[in-house]
């Protein structure tokens, strides 16, 4: 009784399904156009409007490369991990959250992976957004002639960088392109808010694959000064292992 | 229906929120700024038209010094330029062999001698985008090719930073290759020197006034050291002060009608304003307390500068003129001596005594933010600021000689006005 019951509510479940999984691929499908459409239009290195968005954000992909905020348990060093239960072979991430398993519902997409995903990311996001506050605070001081900041990275001190490893890095390729940037002081000085960004695209070793003016600063004399900085620029260190990608794009951003 | 609905915008919030985002490539932003290099620029031989006799490598020579000495540049070697014999008009020259050795700007020069007349164009280009910056025309004799050299390098300086230059300012200094000791002046890269006083004897302290045209200073001729002032025009000179005791230490009020000098006559070395044209004693500023010395002029006239020992040591000491009040400067070290306002008024350089030395040093008329100029480069003093502020000319035995050299404000580049020279020392800069 129960279960002939039951049959007729299985069955006022099946379009409301079948509804969402169309739906689903559908707008997945849609997605994919309007990001394919995006990436063909966007030509260049970085879409305008992502680039200030990336500020000293760094976006690690390989999540074993992540420090210490991993949510398992750390294993001591010198001994093998548990063996039980059993985890599953890593496939993307060694980070993600372990979800108990739970039943599902006969034809239901698992959304573990996607819950994991998306658990990680705001894991990830919340690190580097520390990271990039840190940052921040070195780049601006940086540019202050009466700064400590290079005393403070190097010594660990008050004022060092939530990570000196990045802010030192950071230092380094800022040097590399400060070297070879000479505008001319009286387009500088009549221009006090000028600043002209060029995107260069690294490998994971550091050297330069491409370079484009993402963001010209409408003088022509200030964006050529800067293009012929990034020009002499060939290799940069590498960033920092436990940040580095296959690819980096650097938005370089000239200014005063 | 409803259901269909609402499984749909499930489908599509969830879609939108948890969908794998593509694959992100790490992203960095960074912040690249000038920080305060030099501009790199070229200076290419002057190229001639027709007979162009010595005029040409003095031309060359002063001006790729002048723009050196501003600090403003790192002027590349000419031995490193690929184009040698290059045109200077726009478009008849190579862009490119100008990247490649690393210049941001170049000064191209043209010169034409012709009835006697030295005719020099300057040109200046900026090398990334290839446009011309600017073009000047200057005439003279060929015997002022000197001069004509230090306007080309005013304007190179002027169309690059925006800013005026000191290359037609003097220098008045004391002087001792004749044995004894004498003031001089000269152009400001040491050049063109020309004696002031050729008595014999010790001449000391040279002083301008505010227009150029008188010159102040202490000589020992009548065997007391006694305060004269010359005409430099008409040559005159007269006796400012020779009283009994020392007489020194003139300096010029901002409007050129008092002096302020140091007078021994009561004991003690003081402080006192006597009139200008006459020597006439207008008011005496310090009493006792030990020896106050070295006065020297805010440029709004209202305060005073010196040196004085009433703490102790030698310290600085700033004097309101309208209070009459003292208030000290200096808290560090136990020796600090000849300080002198800058054009802006408030930053005082002077002399302190460390364990490396005298060194040139700046400090706030708040009596904050001291800085050094220079540092371990043997004995540095008798700063003088240049007119418009951004530069000290002091004397340093930095080569085992007394020599005169040149520094920007901050001490970051600094260069030699008389190189290979001694006894230089005392440089007062001009207007």
């Amino acid at each position: 009784m129960q279960r002939s019951a039951l049959i007729p509510e299985r069955q006022s479940l099946i379009l409301p399904f079948m509804a969402a999984v169309v739906g689903h691929v559908g707008v997945a499908l849609f997605l994919g156009l309007l990001m394919l459409l995006a990436g063909l239009r966007r030509g260049p290195i970085l879409d305008p409007n992502d680039i200030m968005e990336v500020s000293m954000v760094v976006l690690p992909k390989t999540e074993s490369r992540m420090p210490e905020r991993a949510t398992r348990a750390p294993v001591p060093s010198g001994e093998e991990a548990p063996t039980a239960p059993q985890p599953k072979p890593p496939v993307e991430s060694d980070l993600a959250v372990v979800q108990p398993d739970a039943p599902k519902a006969e034809g239901t997409p698992d959304q573990s992976d996607r819950r994991a995903d998306l658990m990680r990311d705001l894991r990830r996001k919340q690190l580097l957004a520390d990271a990039a506050a840190e940052i921040g605070a070195v780049d601006r001081e940086a540019s202050d002639p009466d700064s400590t900041t290079d005393q403070a990275v190097n010594t660990g001190g008050a004022g060092a960088a939530a990570d000196p490893e990045l802010a030192l890095w950071v230092q380094k390729v800022r040097e590399k392109f400060m070297a070879n940037f000479h505008p001319l002081p009286t387009i500088v000085s009549a221009n006090p808010n000028i600043e002209a960004t060029v995107a260069v695209r690294i490998d994971e070793a550091g050297n330069v694959l491409s370079r484009s003016m993402h963001k010209a600063s409408g003088n022509p004399s200030y964006d050529a000064a800067a293009e012929r900085a990034a020009d002499a620029v060939t290799q940069v260190p590498p960033p920092p292992e436990k940040y580095r990608d296959t690819e980096h794009t650097l938005a370089i951003r000239f200014s005063q | 229906m409803r259901r269909i609905v609402l499984a749909l915008a499930a489908t599509l919030v969830f879609t939108s929120v948890v969908a794998p985002q593509p694959a992100e490539a790490a992203s960095f932003l960074i912040n690249v700024n000038p920080g305060g290099k030099e501009l790199p620029l070229a200076t290419p031989a002057p190229m001639h038209v027709g007979e162009v006799g010595e005029s040409s490598d003095i031309i060359w020579s002063t001006l790729q010094r002048d723009l050196e000495m501003s600090g403003y540049f790192t002027m590349i070697d000419p031995a490193a330029y690929i184009e040698k014999n290059g045109d200077v008009e726009p478009g008849s020259f190579q862009l490119s062999d100008w990247r490649v050795v690393g210049a941001a700007a170049i000064a191209k020069t043209r010169l034409t001698e012709t009835d006697g007349q030295l005719i020099g164009d300057v040109f200046v280009y900026d090398v990334g985008t290839g446009d011309k910056i600017a073009g000047k025309r200057f005439t003279g004799t060929p015997q002022e090719a000197r001069r004509i050299a230090h306007k080309m390098a005013d304007a190179v300086l002027n169309a690059l930073t925006g800013q005026s230059s000191f290359f037609g300012t003097r220098v008045a200094a004391v002087g001792s290759k004749s044995g004894n000791k004498e003031v001089y002046v000269m152009d400001f890269d040491g050049h063109g020197k020309r004696a002031v006083t050729r008595n014999g004897s010790i001449n000391l302290s040279p002083a301008w006034s505010p227009d150029g045209q008188h010159m102040a200073w202490t000589s020992y001729k009548r065997n007391n050291p006694d305060l004269y002032v010359k005409n430099l025009g008409t040559g005159q000179t007269r006796t400012l002060s020779a009283r009994e005791g020392i007489n020194t230490g003139a300096a010029f009020s901002p409007d050129g009608t008092k002096v302020a000098i140091t007078r021994s006559t009561d004991g003690d070395a003081d402080v006192y304003i006597v009139e200008a044209k006459t020597g006439k004693q207008l008011q005496r500023l310090t009493t006792g307390g030990g020896i106050d010395v070295s006065p020297a002029w805010s440029p709004d006239g209202t305060q005073l500068v010196f040196s004085s020992e009433r703490s102790g040591g030698s310290q600085i000491f700033m004097l309101d003129l309208g209070s009459g009040k003292a208030r000290r400067l200096t808290h560090h070290g136990d020796f600090n001596f000849d300080p002198v306002f800058n054009p802006a008024g408030d930053r005082v350089a002077f002399v302190g005594r460390s364990d490396s030395g005298f060194n040139i040093f700046t400090v706030g008329v708040d009596g904050k933010s001291m800085r050094p100029v220079t540092q371990d480069q043997g004995d540095n003093e008798d700063p003088s600021w240049s007119p418009d502020g951004r530069y000290l000319m002091f004397s340093s035995t930095r080569n085992g000689r007394s020599e005169i050299w040149l520094s920007t404000a901050d001490g970051r580049h600094q260069s030699p006005v008389t190189p290979g020279e001694s006894g230089w020392t005392q440089p007062t800069w001009g207007p």
